[in-house]
């Protein structure tokens, strides 16, 4: 009596749950795609829905007008990247892009099903929503999508560098097409988020950030882990009203990402709580913009974080060789009383030994250090426990070369700043 | 003063004592060296090679070159230290200077030893950069492989090397990011393929299926390297694993000093009980002796706790001559490149004279030559034996290897018994790549990959011939279970989750018991073992052994499957006994005679671990048992089964009870040899006698296997029973035991004092 391969594997494996009650096929008849507002398109490859909507350029989402980000100056995006290759991006020609894909795992068995790009026109911003009715339709899918892409030097995504593009690439190796995307400029909000809020927000989550950021709550979203599953239900059973949640939810991201490029460039204007002024300071030191970083000393209202604000300005003036300024910021790094930094003490030590030739003013500031580290001796960090050695090294160093000035009769050379 | 080597081996072939209890002593004769010609290999290469001290070709270093420049597959089978390492990386580097893009795969066990290949290779490398413009590079790639390194590796390394494991969780699924590799596929090298047999040969073969499959894909055929120790089977190993033909190579043209191979089997010091002197204690006081006379040995015990005993005692020793103890060091699987390179170094400066360590050690990894290898207790195979012992022996010079017999059955019939190492080996390695539950892990694995055409075989060759008929039959239940979608003309993946990340290579039932140590606050997971094993091994009051450590298991929480347990140091071990029932589903192939029946198939085993026995150690002696409590467990898998005519009581003059304990011992003993024809673990089978069996009515002996499905063990013995039942029968006569004893038939209270001499006779019959 031997039993059907099957019948063995049901027997065998007992990994995979109860089987899913079979839904009604209904593949011979038309769905209607028009009913969620997505027209289906033919192609020699097979079928596409595609669905659009166009936004006019006033549309408000969240605190911002959509057409504020044409107006940016294309600095603000090296400021929210944090990197200097981002000045020459183009908005009118950058695609804002996010996917829905059947799962976090990546691989080769991960499919996006929704691939969602959002772009200026002339006169709107377009949403265009490119879905796959089916995996055997993925190759007209993704002509279309390199159609469009051809046309465009940019991408906004959030996570996109690790996600959604890599896992686009995969999907057009397996379909044995070329994924031309050498010479596209890559902005991953995600990582400006990180940069600019997490420490005050925590999670960064888009939705995080919607909410906190933007003060925007979405209503009867589909929450995200629901999403897989919606899809492959629909596959079986062709429900097309089924699908809207996630159509409107793929939508609102990539409004989102506008919006969030919106305020993420502002920050660099006007820092205010939640988000991080340190981030900032950091990203003007990293890019060499020294009037920036000014500009933003002056105009920003620091709460707790003057001091490290401070701290990393000094840093871009010395990189910058602006000594003047750099000095200036140490002294009122040692003046102020608020947070307790070595680094401004060193650098001043520095500066007068090496730069300037003032052994003994370098003295002077190497004695307060000590002073000052004596009266914190109950709060030493071990950190600082470690200069102890190397501060006792550069007064010794000091002392000796004062005693020989000194004995030489007369004093160095100052150099004149 | 210290005696050489063969001032040694004379003074132990003239101590009386000593030899009494030697049941063979090997001399082979040195060996020169056979050369073959030089390989039509690129002036570059010959030139680098030559550079890195390489002039002339081995025989079958030769041979296997020239084979694989001819366009075929090939096992090499050659011993250890015969320069197989370049069999494979000439004709790799060979392509790669000839056309810049080729790439090759390795595939090594264990990380240290594919940590130690490419150290290997960058020496060769290094001094072909030279002369070439663009650079070779080759890397590992496994878990330890840093993130920031990851995206060059994919790119633009020329030789990845790997484990199974990896291949089948970090590169097949994620091949897409690998293009530039398998585009450019040309060599796929598996190293100790006698390594891959059972569960996890089984798994290997089909994960090189669906290599295989993705190397379609991208358009290569890349021929297989294989490198396997001398066993019963290596081409037919081979060709099961990579479902390629294979031309083998086993022409060892490597030379050797003299060789001395002696068994030594410890004297009995209880007659009844068949109890020995300690093999440890044995194998301490004759490497001591070695040790003490500067002379290089290494100790290989069968699990850590022995390594670190041995490594005691020795050391002890070594204080008690006014010797440095750390002449000894201790040496275990999973030590850094750092610490082994200090061993090697170590022995080449002659600051370490002694080396113990557990079987990690046998595979490939360069310590230079030693020049005594003393194997504390048979390795369980004649090839890991072989291997053992190859680590002693230097071009020049004599060298010794001893292989000291613990009391266990197959210790005590490889003793008596020596010619197994000296003839054709007699084990083989088994697979079945087709096992249900496996190939149905795989094909998961295999959707996730590419998706499946509607025609499509599973593991077919090149030519898109042979594979699977079944394939279809499988898809179709993987789209009931929701898991795969056919859409137009193909099935896709349709799921969120990641199939070969709960696909284990090592096992084929996907239901494990968690161990837990409690012994400190924080718990710790310190292993897994699938459900059959559970009841046998981590039953409320057992006695574990897991990395030499002893666990006292204090509770088996069998419905959250998870087993507590802490640190303990016992002087006992547990055995548990399962009463199983079997019944027959399908017949796959029988025989029969006048004298009884014998056939293989599909069997439904249900088994229940019932009680236990406390055993002390050494002793073996029996100080206790306990009841143990746990749900019956319902296994399909396959049998071999050999039955008894229903009057074979008369026929033999025997009454039926006699008959029940000579079935009994029979199966015992069987239990203990079948590992000599067919590698594996204890755990891969075992034996059943039943007086009267469901399926014919007849007194029967079963041999069932563990894992659902079966891994082609039955099959075999159906074709080799006589042999193995041969290789029993001469156990049973050559052991020195009265009526029965636990290195023959069993203790005469389990098979009673008729026990042995029953199972004689049952022997005798089914041979004749």
């Amino acid at each position: 009596m031997a039993l059907s391969i099957k019948e063995k594997l049901k027997q065998l494996d007992k990994t995979i749950s109860e089987a899913k009650p079979a839904v009604a096929e209904n593949s011979s008849q038309e769905q209607r795609f028009d009913l969620i507002g997505g027209k289906l398109i033919r192609t020699a490859t097979g079928q596409v829905v595609v669905r659009e909507k166009s936004f006019p350029l006033e549309f408000i989402h969240g605190p911002n007008q959509l057409e504020e980000l044409l107006k940016m100056d294309s600095e603000y995006f090296a400021y929210v990247g944090k990197d200097t290759a981002l000045t020459n991006l183009d908005i009118r020609t950058s695609v804002f892009i996010d996917t829905e894909t059947t799962g976090l795992a990546g691989g080769a068995g991960t499919y996006a099903f929704l691939i969602g790009i959002g772009y200026f026109t002339g006169n709107s911003f377009l949403v265009k929503q490119l879905f796959m009715p089916d995996y055997h339709n993925e190759p007209a899918v993704l002509a279309l999508l390199a159609a469009e892409l051809r046309t465009r030097s940019a991408f906004i995504s959030y996570n996109g560098k690790a996600y959604d593009i890599p896992i686009l690439k995969s999907r057009f190796v397996l379909n044995r097409l070329s994924f031309q995307d050498d010479n596209y400029l890559h902005l991953d909000l995600l990582h400006a988020a990180r940069r600019l809020w997490k420490r005050n927000l925590g999670e960064c989550t888009l939705q995080n950030i919607e909410r906190h950021i933007l003060g925007f709550q979405r209503h009867d979203d589909i929450p995200g882990y629901e999403i897989p599953q919606k899809y492959f239900d629909y596959l079986y059973s062709k429900d097309v009203s089924s699908l809207l949640p996630i159509f409107k939810h793929n939508a609102m991201d990539i409004l989102s990402l506008v919006s969030i490029t919106l305020s993420a460039g502002r920050v660099f204007d006007k820092c205010e709580y939640p988000s991080d002024s340190t981030a900032v300071m950091k990203t003007f030191s990293h890019l060499g913009d020294v009037k920036r970083s000014k500009q933003f000393m002056r105009n920003s209202a620091f709460q707790t974080q003057e001091v490290l604000c401070a701290l990393y300005q000094a840093r871009l003036f010395k990189r910058m060789s602006l000594l003047k300024d750099a000095e200036k910021q140490w002294l009122w790094l040692i003046e102020q009383s608020r947070d307790f930094h070595i680094e401004p003490y060193i650098e001043l030590a520095k500066l007068y030994e090496h730069n300037y030739r003032n052994i003994s003013k370098a003295l002077e500031i190497v004695n307060r250090l000590e002073e000052r580290l004596q009266i914190r001796h109950e709060l030493f960090s071990l950190n600082e426990h470690k200069y102890l050695t190397n501060i006792t090294h550069r007064k010794n160093r000091l002392n000796r070369k004062l005693r020989n000035q000194n004995l030489t009769g007369g004093k160095e050379k100052e150099k004149v700043p | 003063m210290t005696l050489t080597i063969e001032q040694i081996i004379d003074r132990l072939e003239r101590n009386r004592r000593f030899m009494d209890h030697v049941t063979e002593w090997k001399k082979i004769p040195a060996k020169s060296a056979e050369f073959g010609q030089v390989p039509d290999l690129n002036p570059k290469l010959v030139n680098a090679l030559a550079k890195h001290g390489i002039t002339k070709f081995y025989i079958h270093q030769s041979s296997a070159i020239e084979n694989i420049l001819s366009g075929k597959n090939i096992v090499v089978v050659t011993p250890t230290a015969s320069g197989k390492t370049l069999c494979y990386n000439a004709p790799v580097l060979n392509s790669i200077i000839e056309t810049r893009e080729a790439r090759a795969l390795y595939l090594f066990p264990t990380k240290a030893l594919s940590q130690d290949q490419v150290s290997e290779l960058h020496d060769v490398i290094d001094i072909a950069n030279e002369k070439i413009s663009f650079g070779i590079k080759s890397y590992t790639f496994d878990g330890d492989t840093p993130v920031s390194a990851r995206k060059a590796i994919k790119s633009s390394g020329h030789i990845v090397v790997t484990n199974p494991d990896m291949l089948h969780t970090g590169i097949l699924p994620h091949h897409t990011q690998w293009v530039k590799l398998f585009e450019n596929l040309r060599f796929i090298v598996i190293d100790e393929i006698h390594h891959y047999r059972g569960i996890f040969g089984s798994h290997l073969a089909n994960t090189i299926r669906r290599l295989k499959r993705v190397c379609q894909f991208y358009g290569s055929q890349p021929l297989f390297i294989c490198c396997s120790a001398t066993i019963a089977n290596p081409k037919e190993l081979a060709e099961n694993l990579t479902g390629e033909s294979m031309v083998l190579v086993d022409n060892n043209g490597a030379p050797h000093g003299e060789k001395h191979f002696v068994l030594y089997n410890p004297p009995v010091v209880n007659q009844e009980l068949g109890i020995r002197r300690s093999y440890i204690k044995e194998s301490q006081r004759i490497g001591k002796d070695f040790i003490l006379n500067n002379i290089q040995t290494i100790i290989f015990a069968r699990s850590r706790m022995n390594v670190e005993l041995l490594l005691t005692y020795l050391r002890e020793n070594m204080k008690k001559s006014h010797k440095s103890p750390s002449l000894v060091q201790g040496y275990r699987g999973g030590y850094l490149p750092l610490e082994r390179r200090r061993i090697e170094r170590g022995l080449r400066d002659g600051e370490i004279t002694g080396v113990v360590s557990t079987n990690a050690l046998e595979l490939g990894i360069d310590i230079g030559q030693l020049q005594v290898s003393v194997i504390a207790g048979y390795p369980g195979t004649i090839s890991s034996t072989l291997q053992q012992a190859g680590r002693a022996g230097r071009r020049l010079g004599s060298s010794l290897s001893i292989v000291v017999s613990s009391s266990s059955p197959l210790d005590q019939y490889i003793a008596n018994n020596p010619h197994y190492f000296f003839e054709k080996s007699p084990e083989s390695g088994i697979i079945d790549p087709d096992n249900l539950v496996i190939l149905l892990s795989h094909i998961k694995c295999a959707a996730f990959e590419l998706p499946f055409t509607s025609s499509e075989r599973f593991g077919t060759n090149w030519q898109g011939e042979g594979g699977l008929d079944s394939t279809q039959e499988i898809l179709e239940y993987l789209e009931e279970m929701k898991v795969i979608h056919r859409s137009g003309e193909k099935w896709h993946w349709m799921a969120e989750t990641y199939p070969a990340e709960s696909v284990s290579l090592r096992s084929a039932a996907e239901e494990n018991v968690v161990i837990i140590d409690q012994t400190t606050p924080n718990e710790k997971v310190i292993g897994e073992i699938d459900i059959f094993a559970a009841q046998l091994m981590v039953h409320d009051e057992a006695i574990y052994l897991h990395g030499g450590q002893q666990y006292h298991i204090d509770k088996l929480d069998w419905e959250r499957r998870k087993a507590y347990a802490h640190k303990v140091n016992a002087d006992h071990y547990t055995d548990a006994q399962l009463k199983t029932n079997l019944r027959v589903i399908e017949v796959f192939e029988e025989s029969e005679n006048e004298n009884g029946s014998c056939g293989h198939g599909e069997v439904v085993v249900t088994s229940v671990a019932t009680m236990y026995k406390k055993i002390k150690f050494q002793t073996h002696e029996n100080i206790g048992w306990g009841k143990i409590f746990l749900p019956e467990i319902e296994l399909h898998s396959n049998a071999f089964w050999y039955s008894f005519p229903s009057d074979i009581s008369s026929r033999l003059g025997i009454d039926n009870q006699i008959l029940g304990d000579g079935l009994k011992g029979v199966a015992n003993i069987l239990r203990n040899i079948v590992p000599l024809f067919i590698m594996g673990d204890r755990r891969d089978f075992d034996s059943l006698p039943m007086m009267r069996s469901p399926y014919s009515d007849q007194p029967s002996l079963y041999i069932w296997e563990h894992y659902p499905g079966g891994v082609g063990f039955s099959k075999k013995l159906f074709h080799i029973y006589q042999d193995v039942s041969k290789a029993a029968l001469e156990l049973i006569e050559q052991c020195e035991c009265e009526h029965g004893c636990p290195s023959c038939v069993g203790p005469v209270l389990d098979v009673g004092e008729n026990g042995k001499s029953t199972a004689q006779l049952l022997l005798n019959y089914l041979l004749q």
